[in-house]
């Protein structure tokens, strides 16, 4: 975390000390506010000055008074509002900054940053919801090419994914982390969280925390993994599922690194251990029935798919892998019924149109068969696209109304 | 360091000033749909050959033990290119022709040189070098050639290929673009075991449950090339009771394709190697030309995929046989569902024309040389190769390539 925070800081920094020829730029245009308030108010023109001296001279304390004082006689002065947010942020006065950034954000729409800092603020002030909406809003105005930032951004929105349970989305982009080199404490915490599942932040896991040896090695484990060292992520991963076989999610997590590096049978091995330790557990009987699938044991996955389904009806994936399994063992019929069931769900997965194509040609309702296949192509070439652009297409469904998020 | 920060500050200010919007990079894939749980790692492309899993109970027999009975078709498949899917390097019909190939590309020289039976892979920058046998001939070489090395005793895959067209050597696709750092990282790219798992798996027969991880030896005994047992499964149990003379069981002991439609040959036999709709979903970076090289996947976009069962990869090839290339013997398959335009019928004799089963559509256009206009080859850069477009549709001069 600290790595990430110093890092994070220089961004910051970066950010307040370049703000001021961004906006100087303007003022030779004749658009900037100092400009104009130049003619409307000496009082602002000379607090803003002083504001800026103090800054430049590193005298933070006395820059935030003349800010405040600039931006109460002009506030649609963005300059100093972000210069004012950037300099509470850094003295840790996260209510007040976090105005101050969405001030700046409402008069600078086209720019990222400003709600990307409101969402860190609101991450500080424990305003998880907002954070996560704030966060997103910024990454979609556009951040520029500001590595450091992203990824602050990026780990801070991996958290809050956790804390959502959506346990496959943080999963992948700690991964990421990772893999351009992070290996701070938290995102150790932060990847042990999400592997093992737990909806909870790292800063809730400290060293005194019951499960705090648990998450770690789980963390680090996956961490390894994720940086392709697949012979230290297999040790730490042996290690983990020897000394917590019974602990919820632990053979899961395994199950799921073997299945990944192609130990099929250790993983259905890990993934049944991981339903007698948890017999509510659906995903264990997805991730076998799926394997049994990609195996040509389509059969071996219907019962362990049907006991998902019926202990999560509302998820699509359930119905999506029952259908598969009941396609691929000539059980057509029924196959469509999940499958519709699953479309209803998530009506903009292609996979899904992609095999009721299949099974629709199979049951000779070419009609239906034809308009599933041309939706499939239509939802896939806008995937395609996407990733062309090297991006993500984002079709994500909600299962219910998420309630709000809590530590 | 001040540099590198520097910069970091400047483009920041940029992109502040400019409110410059790059697409966002936001994690959501196929199965963030399923968001409270998604199995989204277990999802991958289903690349080994319906032969697995290779239980204790169903052993290999190899392609001669097949031979001994099924001798006509067996002969004819040994003619075919599949069977050439791979090579040992000691029996490369390529390396053994081009006994001294050079590539220099970038600060790195490439060669690959014949010594005996053997090849030597020697990759330098003028300054060191690094020389490496190379173990296996990934392809047959009607497009190309790609060569698995060992190093420190991990696979390696080289990064240069031999390219029919050129006769020579060019950088491996997908390479490309890449600056390579060391010699070896210029030599190639280390392949996990999920890889050679899923390489060896379809170019080679009953090889994916001897491999483990980086052990050249464990690939010793394989049977290099696509044989029979590749898409029948193992024959060892079917002979024994052949032998035996129990017939039904035997029979009940291996594969038999020909009663599956066009989309199950499709998708899941040849689809398990070719790339399946499924296999081609779950890449990184999907989409754009380099689809083309996923046949599988081409012909299910096509429009008649699913109108009718007879289309499907079998529909036009026989894989026990060598790859057809003459226009007219593929304008016979598609007037096999498609009538001419000469040909057509009121709609009511259409249909009781007893035996003909062409109801497809007619060309308004042509009546021969029919891939010209509806398959058309696509030359793939970087590749020295047209490949055959296998999404059937109408092609419009200037139209862009449709993913």
């Amino acid at each position: 975390m600290k790595k990430i925070e110093s890092i994070f800081v220089v961004t910051l920094m970066g950010l307040s000390l370049l703000a001021a020829p961004v906006f100087a730029q303007r003022t030779k245009s004749g658009k900037s506010a100092t400009a104009q308030s130049a003619v409307a108010s000496p009082a602002f023109d000379k607090a803003a000055s002083q504001a800026n001296q103090a800054r430049e001279a590193g005298n933070l304390d006395e820059a935030i008074t003349f800010y405040r004082k600039a931006v109460a006689l002009k506030p649609k002065w963005d300059e100093g509002l972000w210069y004012l947010a950037t300099l509470l942020y850094e003295r840790d006065q996260y209510a007040e900054a976090a105005k101050a950034f969405k001030q700046v954000a409402a008069l600078r729409l086209k720019v990222g940053a400003p709600l990307a800092m409101l969402g860190l603020c609101e991450y500080r002030l424990g305003q998880y919801d907002d954070s996560f909406i704030h966060l997103q809003q910024g990454r979609q105005r556009g951040i520029g090419d500001n590595p450091d930032l992203l990824r602050v951004m990026s780990f801070h929105e991996a958290t809050l994914f956790v804390l959502r349970s959506d346990f496959e989305t943080a999963q992948r982009i700690f991964t990421g982390i990772s893999r351009e080199g992070g290996s701070s404490q938290d995102l150790i915490i932060g990847m042990g969280l999400a592997v093992l599942r737990i909806s909870a932040l790292p800063k809730q896991i400290d060293m005194n925390h019951r499960d705090h040896e648990l998450i770690r090695r789980a963390g680090l484990a996956q961490h390894y993994f994720a940086q392709m060292n697949t012979a230290d992520a297999q040790t730490e991963f042996d290690r983990l599922v020897a000394e917590y076989p019974k602990t919820p999610n632990v053979q899961y997590a395994y199950g799921r690194f073997l299945i990944d590096t192609r130990d099929d049978e250790a993983g259905l091995a890990a993934f049944k251990r991981e339903i007698e330790n948890s017999p509510t557990h659906a995903l264990a009987r997805l991730q076998y029935a799926y394997i049994k699938i990609r195996n040509k044991e389509p059969e071996a996955g219907i019962a362990l798919a049907e006991e998902a389904v019926k202990m999560n009806p509302r998820l699509p994936l359930a119905h999506y892998i029952l259908g598969r399994c009941l396609f691929e063992t000539g059980e057509n019929a029924k196959a469509i019924e999940e499958l519709e069931s699953a479309q209803k769900m998530a009506p903009a997965e292609p996979r899904i149109y992609y095999t009721l194509a299949r099974a629709y040609a199979k049951a000779n309702r070419r009609d239906d068969a034809e308009r599933a296949r041309e939706t499939f192509a239509r939802l896939n070439k806008m995937a395609e696209d996407a990733a062309q652009r090297g991006d993500q297409k984002t079709d994500a469904i909600e299962e219910k109304e998420r309630d709000p998020i809590k530590p | 360091m001040q540099k590198l920060i520097r910069l970091t500050l400047v483009f920041a200010a940029m992109a502040l000033a400019l409110g410059i919007i790059i697409p966002a990079n936001w994690p959501a894939d196929w199965l963030a749909w399923a968001k409270i749980d998604a199995v989204k790692a277990s999802f991958q492309p289903n690349f080994q050959p319906l032969t697995s899993p290779i239980t204790q109970q169903s052993r290999f027999a190899g392609a001669k033990a097949c031979a001994a009975c099924h001798t006509e078709i067996a002969e004819k498949h040994q003619r075919s290119v599949m069977t050439k899917a791979m090579e040992t390097a000691d029996s490369c019909q390529i390396l053994r022709e081009f006994p001294d190939l050079k590539l220099k590309s970038g600060k790195f020289s490439f060669r690959i040189t014949r010594q005996a039976e053997k090849s030597l892979y020697t990759i330098s920058d003028g300054k060191s070098e690094i020389s490496l046998p190379i173990l296996y001939c990934f392809g047959q070489g009607k497009a190309g050639q790609t060569y698995v090395f060992e190093n420190n005793g991990v696979m390696y895959e080289s990064r240069i290929s031999f390219y029919k067209e050129i006769r020579g050597l060019d950088i491996t696709l997908g390479y490309a673009g890449d600056s390579p750092q060391s010699l070896t990282e210029a030599a190639g790219r280390r392949m996990s075991l999920d890889e050679t798992k899923r390489c060896f798996g379809c170019h080679t027969t009953g090889s994916t449950a001897s491999i483990s991880i980086g052990s050249q030896s464990s690939l010793a005994h394989l049977a290099p090339g696509v044989g029979c047992e590749s898409c029948h499964g193992p024959g060892d149990n079917h002979i024994a009771l052949m032998k035996a003379g129990d017939q039904t069981a035997a029979k009940a002991k291996i594969k038999k394709l020909s009663n599956l439609d066009g989309d199950d040959i499709t998708q899941n036999m040849c689809g398990s190697c070719h790339r399946s709709v499924e296999d081609v979903m779950a890449l990184p970076n999907r989409g754009g030309i380099s689809n083309i090289r996923f046949q599988p996947y081409r012909m299910f976009n096509s429009r008649c995929y699913s109108a009718d069962k007879r289309i499907g990869c079998t529909a036009c090839h026989d894989p026990h046989d060598s790859l057809q290339q003459s226009a007219a013997f593929y304008d016979s398959k598609c007037l096999a569902c498609h009538q001419l335009k000469q040909e057509l019928k009121p709609k009511a004799n259409a249909t009781k024309s007893g035996g003909d089963e062409r109801s497809a559509r007619a060309c308004k256009v042509g009546k021969n040389n029919c891939t010209s206009c509806h398959m058309p080859k696509v030359d793939l850069p970087g590749s020295h190769f047209k490949f055959t477009d296998h999404r059937i549709r109408i092609v419009r001069e200037g139209a862009p390539f449709p993913n």
